[in-house]
């Protein structure tokens, strides 16, 4: 319940926020179709099905609200406003769509009751003073909505009841503030009644048509190029700056707990030893579990010391503690294909103690120069799901029967790549990755400038991708994030050269270029995981709106046919041939490694498995936050860390860099207003792409992570710098401020976001902003 | 500008009497708590009633609003200091003996000895001025009751509140001065009045310690600041060199508001020398530290001479104390308030809560403590605090940014934001729950009200005047309700 009154409160804010602003210059003249057919979307239909549970009353409620929306529509149709704005001021009042998510009988009577008052309400008032607007009491409708609203949030979601206003113990905070709300209002409206049919007609002030540009579009030139290398010079640095080391054990012998000859090890220290722990690298299998024993020379016997010790983490080294002193140490495995690469016996103050008998393990001892100490930081292993991504990489390389098949292969055959060429050690899984998210900041650059054509904004785009924590952390950990946000990113870029190029009627072949272009990223994307699929229903729809809108504006319908079906075939092509292609075709290597199916089979099973799989994941995890949470950057995801015996500490962390974080926000909402009280194409383009990507998450209910809102953060980062140049003023010194105060920000983020040791102290102190963010 | 009429000072003298008498007619007459909680709720009642009676027959003023909102403002007061015994909701009392080392101790120390205390332990190394005062008020008070009470160490500490409860009805009086000398009008001028009137810290600093003593002699010290701006002469040199004095004899925290005063008179100063007349200053400046150095700093030098006690000297608390707040990062502590702590429940938490602004604006209106009241109340309360926290930051913020244009409003606004950055700065060396606590800042209240009226009838925005002017009843409704309802 809480996420849809939460997705109710901000809707209406916004919606209030630009009808008020538009309602004081006088310049609401009502709501086409084609606007108020989305609103009811946005206001009924996704609310609904944001709901985890929905029963036959909430859809009652839906459609008894239709019917007082009808009504609402019917009476006010004699009023100096139109029964459009009554429609939309309808279905931007919380209480209908608090009755239909909760449901009941009661529920729907009271909307009815309350609409109803309402209406005869103002039925009353307009027959009095025909002249009048009822738009004064905009405000007393206002604060009254909000009041429901919250009333009702601490009374269904927090299951709060009005007898708790009396209580001493229980503190309905949220309940009060509805109340006190409603008071207000109800205070207001009186005092608005009382002087009804006396005020002045407003005065009409005239409302922009589209954002007056304060520069001169400039052409793409030598700077540009020169700002975008150093740029991604920068970025590089840091990027591969202690990406990962270049060396891990890779030599391995394979242990299976059915053949006699393989499931078991015994180390022979030559002497009795005092031996702390044992460090040992696994292979390709996670979850591996071992028993070790120590052999009691005077009773003969073998004396269990660890009994099913389960070695966590794959590529990585897992420590078994011991604090024994011994002279055979014995391993026994409890799985089948468990792959030691490497162990490493260590004494008193963690020396490392070589065995005697190496040579009959020679792979598991012939490479302890790689071991990194005790504390091995996420530079020397797998952090977060590396263990599924980078092992997965690596299967595909090798024909090993496939770990991970929960998201599209394409991501990891890239992954594949960074290890084909430098080998399975932390550099080599991170490399692609590296790569992704290097390159992606010459995008964002070129997107920045596309929207602008300024190379100020440009300038800020860049600088802000390279500046952001959670772009910085996702690029230096080798999962598919980063790979499929690169596509993404593409995707919508090339979708804005097409709607650019439509809209200043260019030449077709330019616009189907850039559609096939776009088609392409998104087979891509779609490819690597299907949060690809979220930002193509986004495509889809800006496609539509910036087509519909262009036909409506430039051509007649017959003028358009021609154009249109030449659209259409490129379209299927583009966007549902190709991409369909390379989906089946990124099944490469499951058809190379299980021969029982053909590519087209794995592809559609494979899928089906996956889909079963995403919609079952409900596990509560730590560090799980929902998409409300994402807006405010409250819970940022650990992926590894590290404590030193200076009290120092190394963690890695996907979170966003808070100004960003921010300041993204407030450009949303500022992209919104351009879109709708200056008809500026580009923020519509953006807010649009911005919901896209977060609409979709609204309907999951599985457990999910910040790092989902990577693909947002991208477009808010496109939002910030559309703001930045729409405003007046000295356009320059508001984007330098900008790129200063999130590089600033970044920097102090940055052993964060990169796993540099720093004090525990300067953390806890400086770093953790919110009680929600531990990093030590 | 309107000057300062003289004949204030025997109201502030009046307002004494008349709380002392009030305070001994209720020792007279075997007090009843609930009884007097009814009396004070029929009293504002009835004061509501005459306003609105007044508003209808269109005689209602703005003389007569302000008039009967300081008379409510002194009903909660003096009520509220009737009906808690200094026992109750009090700080650092400690027994109430001779040697029990509290704010009671010390009192009774200076009774019966008729010395200061003879060691520094625990509270004993507090500035004195206020122990002298409530011993100077009690003594007489409590020879005079007699068998009523008159013997009982419970009782002759209790006396003391009159200082602080005579000190809280002042500075209400004052925040109407205050009003007048930024020529503050109108609605703004009651809403001003109102919000201190109403303000429950200053029923709450109506104990036995030197809390609101000391808030009224920064007040006093505030106003004399901006008349000496004005008039730099010797009678208010001398006023502000009193003020001071006996301010840092009562609480060394007003060192704090001395770097503001210190500041104009640099300013002026440095304005005069520029004009080449900055002759008639010097002799002012070493009269001024001729008659505040010495009545400020002799109880320091005493216990440092005595005990080896630093200047500035404050009762330390570990770090592994349920009070510490360090633990908490610098931007938690600080930089913005907590919001969702305001959601889980209205009142302070001294062993939990670590948010400055949050605690500050909760124990404004709970202090330290819990009430067994209805929730709507407190929370009703918590919500009109924060409505009117937006006038009062703006008003603050926007004055400091008017040197040019009005430099009374400029300095009233520096006074405040140079005595938050203190707060701030004793935070932060001082990472615990009670170092918090706005009893150590009920001084900003007044300036900060008048400041936020100032904005309002001065800015175009007329949401930001609704807000202040509308949430100010409310805010009165539920402290009434509030404070006539405890236990």
């Amino acid at each position: 319940m809480t996420p849809v009154f939460i997705y109710t409160i901000i809707s209406c804010a916004l919606f209030w926020g630009i009808y008020a602003y538009r309602d004081r210059r006088g310049s609401v003249k009502g709501y086409s179709p084609a606007e108020l057919v989305p609103f009811y979307v946005l206001m009924r239909l996704i609310p609904l099905f944001m709901m985890q549970e929905r029963s036959t009353s909430n859809y009652i409620a839906l459609i008894s609200d239709a019917a007082v929306l009808a009504a609402v529509c019917f009476s006010a149709s004699g009023m100096s406003r139109s029964k459009s704005t009554a429609a939309a001021l309808y279905l931007f009042c919380p209480l209908p769509v608090i009755c239909m998510a909760v449901g009941g009988t009661s529920m729907i009577i009271i909307n009815i009751a309350v609409c109803a008052a309402v209406l005869i309400c103002i039925g009353i008032l307009s027959s009095r003073y025909p002249l009048a607007s009822p738009s004064v009491f905009t405000g007393a409708y206002a604060m009254i909505s909000t009041g429901i609203h919250f009333a009702a949030y601490s009374l269904f979601a927090q299951k709060h009841k009005f007898s708790e206003l009396y209580s001493n113990s229980y503190f309905p905070t949220f309940l009060v503030l509805g109340v006190l709300l409603v008071a207000a209002g109800l205070v207001l409206f009186f005092v608005r009644l009382r002087n009804y049919g006396k005020q002045n007609a407003s005065e009409n002030k005239a409302e922009a048509s589209e954002t007056a540009l304060a520069y001169t579009p400039e052409k793409f030139g030598k700077k540009n190029i020169i700002h975008m290398i150093l740029i991604t010079a920068a970025y590089a640095f840091v990027v591969f700056f202690q990406l990962g080391s270049h060396e891990a054990p890779e030599t391995s012998r394979k242990f299976n707990s059915g053949d006699p000859d393989n499931a078991e090890i015994i180390i022979d220290l030559g002497e009795y030893k005092t031996v702390n722990n044992l460090q040992i690298f696994l292979g390709p299998e996670s979850l591996r579990k071992i028993s070790v024993s120590a052999y009691d020379e005077v009773e003969r016997e073998w004396k269990v010391i660890k009994e099913e010790e389960e070695l966590k983490t794959a590529f990585a080294w897992n420590r078994v503690d011991i604090s024994w002193s011994v002279r055979y140490i014995g391993i026994v495995f409890s799985r089948e294909d468990t792959h030691f690469n490497e162990i490493i016996v260590l004494g008193d103050n963690d020396q490392v103690i070589t065995p005697v008998n190496t040579a009959e393990y020679a792979e598991l001892f012939d490479e302890q120069n790689k071991f990194p100490g005790s504390e091995a930081t996420y530079y020397y292993r797998m952090m977060f799901d590396e263990i599924y991504h980078g092992r997965t990489g690596y299967e595909f390389i090798h024909d090993l029967p496939i770990y991970e098949n929960t998201h599209p292969p394409l991501g990891k055959t890239l992954i594949g790549l960074g290890i084909r060429a430098f080998g399975m050690n932390p550099f080599g899984w991170r490399f692609t990755v590296a790569v992704f998210g290097t390159l992606m900041v010459p995008l964002m650059y070129l997107f920045a400038w596309k929207i602008s054509h300024r190379s100020g904004t440009a300038l800020t785009g860049g600088v802000l991708l390279a500046t952001e924590c959670m772009h910085l952390t996702l690029s230096r950990i080798a999962t598919i994030d980063i790979i499929v946000a690169h596509f993404i990113v593409m995707m919508f870029f090339f979708m804005y050269c097409f709607v650019e190029e439509m809209n200043r009627n260019g030449k077709l072949s330019k616009q189907l270029l850039w559609i096939f272009l776009s088609g392409i990223s998104m087979a891509l994307a779609v490819a690597t995981k299907w949060t690809g699929l979220y930002a193509a229903a986004g495509i889809a729809v800006l496609f539509f709106t910036f087509l519909i809108k262009h036909c409506a504006e430039k051509k007649t319908f017959k003028e358009s046919v021609p154009y249109l079906v030449k659209l259409c075939i490129a379209c299927v092509a583009a966007f549902i041939v190709i991409p369909a292609l390379a989906y089946v075709l990124s099944y490469i290597e499951f058809a190379q490694v299980y021969t029982d199916k053909d590519i087209i089979h794995h592809a559609i099973e494979n899928s089906k498995s996956m889909y079963s799989y995403h919609s079952n994941v409900t596990d509560s995890h730590p560090y799980q936050s929902e998409w409300y949470e994402w807006l405010t950057d409250k819970k940022p995801l650990l992926d590894a860390i590290n404590s030193f015996p200076d009290d120092k500490v190394s963690s890695v962390a996907t979170f966003m860099n808070p100004f960003i974080a921010f300041a993204g926000l407030a450009a949303f909402f500022h992209n919104v207003f351009l879109w709708r009280t200056r008809k500026s194409t580009s923020a519509q383009y953006l807010s649009i792409a911005y919901l896209a990507m977060l609409m979709p998450w609204l309907f999951v209910h599985r457990t999910v992570f910040i790092y989902q809102y990577f693909g947002c953060l991208l477009i808010m980062i496109l939002l910030i710098c559309n703001s930045v140049r729409s405003m007046s003023g000295n356009i320059k010194k508001k984007e330098c401020i900008v790129m200063a105060v999130s590089a600033v920000v970044f920097f102090m983020f940055l052993p964060e976001a990169s796993g540099i040791a720093v004090p525990r102290t300067y953390i806890k102190h400086v770093l953790e902003l919110v009680p929600t963010w531990i990093f030590e | 500008m309107k000057h300062f009429k003289e004949k204030k000072i025997l109201q502030y003298a009046a307002v004494f009497v008349m709380v002392s008498l009030i305070y001994v007619m209720w020792r007279l007459m075997l007090p009843n708590e609930k009884g007097i909680r009814i009396f004070m709720g029929i009293l504002i009642a009835g004061e509501a009633v005459f306003d609105l009676i007044m508003l209808k027959q269109k005689k209602l003023t703005a003389d007569v609003l302000v008039a009967s909102i300081i008379f409510a403002g002194f009903v909660m007061r003096i009520g509220y200091m009737l009906y808690t015994p200094a026992a109750v909701r009090s700080h650092d009392m400690w027994e109430f003996e001779k040697d029990g080392y509290g704010h009671a101790g010390y009192i009774l120390t200076i009774i019966e000895d008729r010395m200061l205390p003879q060691t520094n332990t625990r509270q004993y190394y507090q500035q004195p001025f206020f122990y002298i005062l409530c011993a100077l008020v009690s003594a007489p008070i409590n020879s005079f009751l007699g068998g009523t009470g008159g013997h009982d160490p419970e009782m002759i500490v209790d006396t003391g509140k009159i200082i602080s409860s005579a000190a809280s009805c002042i500075v209400l009086l004052m925040t109407d001065t205050f009003c007048k000398e930024l020529d503050l009008k109108g609605k703004y001028r009651a809403a001003a009045v109102g919000f201190v009137a109403f303000c429950p810290a200053f029923y709450l600093s109506e104990r036995i310690t030197p809390d609101m003593l000391c808030t009224l002699l920064m007040t006093i010290a505030l106003v004399y600041t901006l008349r000496w701006y004005r008039s730099p002469d010797w009678k208010n040199t001398i006023i502000l060199a009193f003020t001071y004095g006996l301010g840092v004899m009562t609480k060394l925290s007003i060192g704090a508001l001395a770097l503001f005063t210190a500041g104009v008179f640099a300013w002026k100063f440095f304005e005069s020398v520029k004009e080449k007349k900055f002759g008639p200053y010097i002799p002012k400046f070493i009269v001024f530290g001729i008659i505040s150095l010495p009545l400020g700093l002799w109880y320091s030098i005493r216990n440092y001479k005595r005990f080896d006690q630093p200047f500035g000297y404050v009762l330390e608390i570990p770090s592994d104390h349920a009070l510490y707040t360090g633990d908490h990062s610098f931007f938690q502590r600080i930089i913005l308030p907590d919001l969702p702590n305001f959601v889980t429940e209205p009142y302070a938490e001294v062993f939990e809560d670590y948010n400055l602004w949050t605690y500050m604006v909760k124990s404004s209106l709970f202090g330290e403590f819990k009430f067994e009241v209805p929730a709507i109340v407190p929370i009703g309360l918590m919500f009109a605090a924060i409505a009117l926290t937006i006038p009062a930051v703006t008003g603050v913020v926007k004055g400091a940014f008017r040197s040019k244009e009005n430099k009374d409003q400029f300095l009233m606004s520096a006074a405040v934001l140079v005595f938050m950055a203190s707060i701030v700065y004793f935070y932060i060396k001082y990472p615990n729950g009670c170092s918090m606590d706005f009893r150590y800042m009920t001084f900003i209240v007044a300036p900060a009200a008048v400041l936020a009226g100032k904005y309002c009838a001065e800015n175009g925005k007329k949401w930001i005047g609704t807000l202040y002017t509308a949430a100010v009843p409310v805010y009165a409704l539920f402290s009434v309700l509030m404070y006539t309802m405890i236990r």
